[in-house]
């Protein structure tokens, strides 16, 4: 009676390793199919990065110098300096502009590249 | 030649007026009510089943939640996971607004700016809130680039300070310049087909160029009402991300 109530016992534990084994089997090959999908999943943000990238560079630029032309255009009218910082601010605006453009298309290719080294 | 703006135009359909303000029921109002219904259909009942092998609808369910999943995961960082719901109820919010107006009689809600400023302005106080709240004063390194000359600080801040200010503008105007636009080139070609049949005899058969016109401009509009959604969701994570570590 105690040896078939050791056997079963040692049946479990077995039981159990190979539940784990089958874990971490299975965890792998998850992991493997994860990093593919995302290999995969890259490509199409890629092949439509181009067309969103324009619409939204055109957008920021103009964005940028409107919100600096009207921030000029307020201070002129509060400190009544017109036209001088209606014009300061537009090349602010336009700096800004520039620099969000800049920024739209570096975070792009990071972006890109976080993507493909992000499976790590 | 009918009118392409009339399309945008918002009616009454249930007098409302909250203390002098105007809360009437428009024809916007009740197509974001109909996208919040169908969103909550989807998700609600489409995940009810919550099958190991899903059935179609709960696979849009599921594919739309990975997307949006894998995008704030990507951007914001793992951390940002928190704002998954804020996102993905924007994402799906715009999807199904841009989507719905496709349908012929059906308005448009995001081809109107309030609709989308208060989008873009729900956003960029969101992400200022949370900016002061998880950073304090930190979140003004936004505007302070490190390793930059002290003199050049001058310069820079200002156009630092506009660039964050731009934002909000350029992220409602796009949408609602698409979707504007993408609606009333539809309207114009729609408009040359009914003309030129109008006329009859041989400029009748002309028309089949503007249907054809029409049509390409149709698929183009799906794409583009899929892409401001995805470019409003995007821009949305990478500002929310600014938010959670300020300092480039």
């Amino acid at each position: 009676m105690a040896g078939s109530a050791k056997s079963s016992e040692s049946d479990t534990t077995s039981d159990a390793d190979a539940i784990q084994r089958r874990l971490t089997d299975l965890d792998r090959r998850l992991d493997q199919t994860k990093t593919r999908r995302e290999a995969q999943n890259v490509r199409p943000a890629r092949q439509s990065g181009g067309f969103v990238l324009a619409v939204r560079a055109v957008s920021e630029l103009i964005a940028a110098v409107l919100v600096g032309s009207v921030i000029g255009w307020g201070l002129d009218w509060g400190l009544g300096t017109s036209p001088v910082l209606l014009l300061v601010f537009f090349l602010f605006g336009f700096a800004a502009g520039v620099v969000n453009v800049v920024r739209a298309t570096k975070h792009n290719k990071t972006g890109v590249a976080d993507a493909e080294g992000g499976p790590s | 030649m009918p009118d392409p703006i009339h399309q945008f135009e918002i009616k009454r359909i249930l007098e409302l007026d909250l203390f002098g303000i105007d809360a009437s029921f428009t024809n916007s109002a009740l197509w974001m009510v109909v996208a919040v219904v169908l969103i909550s259909l989807l998700t609600i009942w489409g995940m009810g089943g919550r099958a190991l092998v899903p059935n179609r609808l709960q696979s849009v369910a599921e594919i739309s939640y990975e997307f949006i999943a894998n995008m704030v995961r990507d951007i914001v960082g793992v951390s940002g996971m928190k704002f998954f719901p804020f996102v993905f109820t924007i994402f799906m919010f715009i999807l199904f607004l841009n989507m719905l107006g496709l349908l012929p009689g059906a308005f448009t809600a995001t081809s109107s700016i309030s609709v989308t400023a208060a989008l873009a302005l729900l956003v960029f106080f969101t992400v200022i809130i949370v900016g002061f709240a998880k950073n304090g004063l930190g979140f003004l390194k936004l505007f302070v680039p490190s390793g930059i000359p002290k003199i050049l600080l001058l310069l820079v801040v200002p156009i630092e300070i506009i660039s964050f200010l731009s934002r909000p503008v350029s992220h409602s105007v796009r949408l609602f310049a698409n979707m504007l636009a993408g609606h009333i080139t539809l309207k114009v070609f729609g408009g040359f087909v009914t003309m030129l049949i109008g006329t009859g005899g041989a400029l009748a058969a002309v028309a089949i160029f503007p249907l054809t016109m029409a049509l390409a401009l149709t698929a183009l509009e799906v794409l583009v009402a899929f892409l401001q959604a995805y470019v409003f969701a995007m821009l949305t994570c990478m500002y929310l991300h600014d938010a959670l570590h300020p300092g480039h």
